[in-house]
């Protein structure tokens, strides 16, 4: 991949998630922006974020991809002002961001769904084209 | 046998239930035809004996509606519970196509009514179905998005598609909401990140059982004719020929 289609791939990205963490390398974390930056400068450090994105991978230990998801999760909710709401049992449930929050920390039955539509999304951003 | 182009949607309004009927409404006006007899039973007649009225009265082949629910049950308004697994409504559903916008009822009420109780085919959710809420319901796109995804069987079923087909359309319309909210028009909306994330959720949770070569029409094509009235303090649920009337009971 050349740093052409870095630079387009990192333009295809919404704009809310150029500076959000989403790819890592030896435990760390880079937004697409820190990322497309190494690239330029054609460090070691941008080979390795490069081959992630050729790879359609965010990440190189699973453990590291799930922590990374509810990095994500927790920064953008804590920003958000809408609520979700669950049609479940007699009444439904309303969960206000901060609900949400509680519900990955606690690694509810919610919280794991979150966690994986989260892990999805960063798989489908890594291999926007 | 239930009779083809006959149709029952159950619309229930309060409990956030507005946000899944008002996208259900627009795509029954959206699919009126001169040969269908569509009944809907809104609001306060989304209750168990007025739905058990229009069955026997038009014999569905389709019965859809939203509502709350469990592995085993299934509510309408105010969550008065409507069906559970093997009860006498449950044996209702005998030779339909039963499409229920509800939590959890994909796990256990679901497959029992495809395999026990004789339905053609079933659509629903397995876990919780969870959709993004900060307008009223009807009001803005972001609130209606899940629904549109969900109820696109509904359109697919009404356009003549095979229950199948409807189905492998439902998942690629979850695609086509995501992609809006990712990098499509949609992806500036301030909180497009939890809109996409309970797609994604719906998405996963999105399962059908039974035939898949079934419809519910034996007409296909753009819709032909158009008449929707609404009445006021008549009976809950009317079907007349071939036209919607839409009955709210004051």
């Amino acid at each position: 991949m050349t740093l052409e289609l870095v630079e387009a791939w990192f333009n295809k990205l919404p704009e809310a998630e150029k500076d959000l963490p989403l790819l890592m390398v030896e435990r760390v974390a880079y937004t697409p922006r820190q990322t497309l930056d190494q690239v330029r400068r054609d460090t070691s450090l941008g080979k390795s974020l490069q081959s992630l994105i050729e790879r359609g991978s965010f990440g190189t230990l699973a453990t590291d991809e799930l922590n990374l998801a509810k990095i994500r999760l927790k920064e953008q909710l804590s920003r958000s002002t809408g609520k979700v709401v669950e049609l479940q049992g007699v009444a439904p449930r309303v969960l206000t961001p901060l609900d949400l929050i509680s519900e990955i920390d606690r690694n509810t039955p919610t919280g794991q769904r979150w966690i994986k539509a989260e892990m999805e999304q960063m798989q489908a951003l890594v291999r926007i084209r | 046998m239930p009779n083809l182009n006959a149709f029952l949607f159950i619309t229930p309004e309060q409990h956030y239930l507005m946000y899944s009927s008002v996208v259900l409404r627009e795509i029954m006006a959206q699919n009126q035809n001169v040969a269908f007899t569509m009944a809907e039973a809104p609001g306060g007649s989304a209750m168990p004996d007025p739905i058990n009225r229009a069955l026997a009265e038009i014999d569905p082949i389709l019965f859809a509606g939203c509502g709350h629910g469990a592995k085993d049950t299934w509510t309408v308004e105010c969550t008065t519970v409507y069906m559970q697994t093997g009860d006498s409504n449950a044996r209702r559903m005998a030779g339909r196509i039963v499409v229920l916008n509800s939590c959890l009822v994909g796990s256990e009420l679901g497959p029992s009514l495809v395999n026990d109780m004789g339905a053609l085919a079933f659509f629903g959710s397995r876990e919780p179905f969870t959709f993004y809420v900060r307008e009223g319901p009807g009001v803005a796109y972001p609130e209606k998005s899940c629904f549109y995804a969900e109820w696109q069987s509904i359109d697919s079923l009404l356009k003549g598609k095979t229950a199948g087909q409807s189905q492998a359309e439902r998942l690629a319309r979850y695609d086509q909401e995501i992609e809006y909210w990712t990098t499509g028009a949609g992806a500036g909306y301030e909180d497009s990140y939890m809109v996409v994330r309970a797609l994604r959720i719906d998405k996963d949770i999105a399962v059908f059982y039974g035939q898949e070569g079934v419809t519910v029409s034996s007409v296909s094509g753009e819709p032909a004719w158009n008449v929707m009235a609404t009445a006021a303090g008549l009976s809950p649920i009317i079907a007349v020929g071939t036209a919607i009337l839409l009955a709210e009971v004051t």
